[in-house]
């Protein structure tokens, strides 16, 4: 392989307004029900009594911007039966609608809920990097979207270079399962991976 | 609020200068919510952040917001009628000496006094006054969705003999009106120049034809104007190109050295020609060709231009010379001018000086109850703007609209994410799913503003979760909506709510496209 893609993501500007989310449903013409870029709200903490007043006591929360990683070991492909996910030379894994027979394997191993099933095609699909608009020179729609420039992309050892290595914040799993391709700037009350004290506060079909 | 956080503000703002000072609108949208502004504008005074580069002191925004704008449109330069029994425009409490001004109806309580046939208080000239409203015509917005105590709103529309509305989708005007115009949006008619903002012009162009049979507003007049009797050329005469002509030769730009205005483009004799209009050539700073391709002007600004605007500095530096307009020429801490003006109306009774004030009986922090225990509060979705775009489905699932309440009263509830909750006021209920946020304080329930009301028939239970369901028709001071300290009660909802986004969009949809 001679290149691997990556996205990179500043989650302590983030303010979660999902308009990454919303240029990627408009742009790949996703039905209701399949988001491949997702903003996930995660937080905790709790609230003491103190005479008339409520305390908050360590009460945290921030936002994750997360698509498809584009795993270096991307366990989608590995169990697909058809073979019909693959890794392209830019390293973008892709799906190919003609074989793929939707038995979703794929969204069931991966860690990042990136393979979702598309009920009117009968077909996984999932972030395919907008390969399409990177090919005429553009940005993928995300990345364009972002009101506060917090996603970027490109060669990932170019983007560890530049922003670091963190991949490990809750609520992603430990890198060591997929090896994505992703490298995050932690928000300010990040908490690491396992070591979490809060949890995902959106709501069923929200993400 | 923790002590701790009210120190830290107060050292701050003793010891940084200048400061501007920023609080928003809906600070001051609770009962004797002057009283807020008055303590705002109080605190800046004292602290000497006014008068002053870099200083501001504003609880609406930056202060030069409300100053002459440095560009701005031209008019279509249609003939306006005089209202002929109202011929200056007039605003609620403009004037407490003029009797006319008791004429206006209260926004908070406008449904409620259609409803009840009368309107105002007591201690008004003549007490409440009768009011017997036949029809309602929504020319734009959407009021049925926008205003406190909906249910009376819905009420009212039932009420009177006819109610028709201009609409740009099936929205909830539209759902409870006898007649219906559709209307064509801004890329669906001739474009025009408008002003943005006080910084800069647009000029929009046509992008597509009027979808169906929607049309542009002034056209819906027009034809209105025809049917009834009137001839709408007295108005309306000017062409979509003559209007459209008429907003870029009128539209004006501040001169550099600030001492007027002059016109921003330079049109000739040919370009009049082209455009098929009437009009006389003019020298201006960009042609039409340079502004038609940018689709904006904006003023070019520079550090020190003659353009910068302080508020209040003149007074600040000679406040002899340049008294402000109070009754002794200063700002007034105490200020019972204020106080008389606004407790006239009856609505409420604010203190001459800024202080903490419980005012109703029925809203706020002490009113509470074991029967609604709870505070309303009201922000802006992120789903759509105000009331625009709810009907988007990814939108939808973007956005639940949900019910935000704290761990602490969701805990004491037995509510998890995700449970369908019924929201209670004394003045409506709506369901909701609840979303249990770490972030929100205990006591308070958050309902974001501007879902479209879907009221079912059979429980008159408000499933799109509108806070104006819950809000009280209450009018406090001068005519200030109290949008925020409504009591209520959240509790489990035994019934299911499926996801907004699940639902179909509510749009009218033609037989062509029902395959």
């Amino acid at each position: 392989m001679s290149r691997q893609l990556g996205f990179y993501f500043n989650a302590d500007i983030c303010i979660g307004c999902k308009a990454c989310q919303i240029a990627c449903k408009d742009k790949n013409h996703l039905p209701m029900g399949v988001l491949w870029r997702r903003v996930v709200n995660y937080g905790g903490g709790s609230w003491v009594q103190s005479g008339d007043i409520m305390i908050p006591q360590n009460v945290f929360g921030y936002f994750l911007s997360i698509s498809c990683n584009h795993c270096e070991d991307a366990p989608c492909l590995h169990n697909c039966p058809t073979g019909a996910i693959s890794k392209n030379e830019d390293g973008i894994v892709l799906i190919d609608d003609d074989v793929c027979i939707g038995c979703r394997y794929c969204s069931w191993v991966c860690p990042y809920g990136a393979p979702q099933f598309n009920e009117d095609d009968g077909v996984m699909t999932k972030c395919n990097f907008c390969y399409d608009l990177q090919a005429e020179g553009k940005n993928p729609a995300c990345v364009d979207a972002c009101p506060l420039r917090a996603i970027e992309f490109g060669e990932i050892e170019e983007l560890r270079a530049k922003h670091g290595d963190v991949v490990e914040i809750e609520p992603l799993p430990k890198r060591e399962i997929t090896s994505p391709a992703l490298v995050i700037h932690p928000h300010r009350h990040a908490q690491a991976t396992g070591q979490g004290t809060g949890h995902i506060l959106d709501m069923e079909g929200e993400i | 609020m923790h002590p701790d956080v009210i120190r830290n503000f107060a050292n701050q703002l003793a010891s940084i200068k200048p400061t501007s000072i920023y609080a928003g609108q809906s600070t001051t949208k609770f009962p004797a919510g002057e009283q807020f502004a008055q303590v705002f504008f109080t605190v800046g005074w004292m602290t000497g952040n006014v008068g002053k580069p870099g200083a501001n002191v504003s609880w609406i925004g930056p202060e030069p917001n409300f100053t002459a704008p440095l560009v701005t449109a031209g008019k279509y330069g249609d003939t306006v009628p005089v209202n002929p029994v109202y011929p200056d425009m007039i605003v609620f409490c403009a004037d407490i000496n003029t009797q006319r001004d008791w004429d206006c109806l209260e926004y908070s309580e406008a449904w409620q006094s259609i409803v009840d046939g009368e309107y105002g208080r007591d201690v008004w000239p003549g007490g409440k006054r009768p009011i017997d409203i036949r029809m309602i015509y929504h020319g734009h917005g959407h009021f049925l969705n926008s205003m406190p105590n909906a249910k009376a709103g819905i009420e009212a529309h039932r009420k009177v003999d006819f109610v028709m509305a201009s609409c740009l989708n099936y929205n909830t005007n539209a759902h409870y009106a006898d007649l219906v115009f559709p209307i064509s949006t801004l890329w669906e008619r001739h474009g025009q120049v408008f002003t943005d903002n006080r910084e800069h012009v647009l000029w929009w162009q046509q992008v597509m034809e009027p979808l169906f049979e929607s049309r542009a507003d002034i056209d819906v007049a027009y034809g209105l104007a025809e049917r009834l009797g009137l001839d709408p050329d007295e108005i309306y005469g000017n062409s979509w190109e003559q209007k459209a002509y008429n907003t870029l030769a009128g539209t004006q730009v501040i001169k550099r050295d600030g001492s007027g205005y002059e016109p921003l483009v330079t049109i000739t004799a040919q370009d009049i020609k082209d455009m098929g209009v009437e009009g006389e050539p003019q020298k201006g700073r960009i042609t039409i060709e340079e502004f038609r391709e940018k689709g904006i002007y904006k003023v070019p600004r520079e550090a020190d231009d003659a353009l910068m605007h302080i508020a209040h500095a003149a007074f600040i530096a000679d406040p002899e010379a340049n008294p402000v307009a109070t009754s002794t020429g200063k700002f007034e801490i105490y200020c019972p001018t204020l106080a008389a003006m606004v407790n006239q109306y009856g609505f409420s009774t604010i203190y001459p000086i800024g202080k903490y004030q419980e005012a109703e009986p029925d809203q706020g922090y002490h009113a509470r109850t074991e029967e609604y225990p709870l505070i309303l509060f009201t922000p802006h979705s992120l789903r759509r703007a105000h009331t625009n775009l709810d009907n988007v489905p990814a939108l939808r699932e973007a956005f639940p609209q949900e019910c935000f309440m704290s761990v602490v009263d969701a805990e004491a509830r037995g509510l998890k994410t995700d449970d369908v909750v019924l929201m209670s006021s004394p003045h409506g209920k709506v369901i909701r799913r609840v979303k249990v946020l770490p972030g929100m304080v205990p006591g308070a329930v958050a309902l974001e503003d501007g879902a479209w009301i879907d009221i079912d028939n059979e429980t008159g239970i408000d499933r799109s979760g509108n806070p104006n369901i819950l809000q009280a028709p209450r009018a406090s001071g001068q005519g200030v909506q109290c949008w925020t300290g409504t009591l209520l009660q959240v509790e489990k909802y035994d019934g299911d709510l499926v996801a907004d986004y699940k639902r179909p969009a509510r749009e009218i949809r033609f037989a062509k496209d029902s395959d």
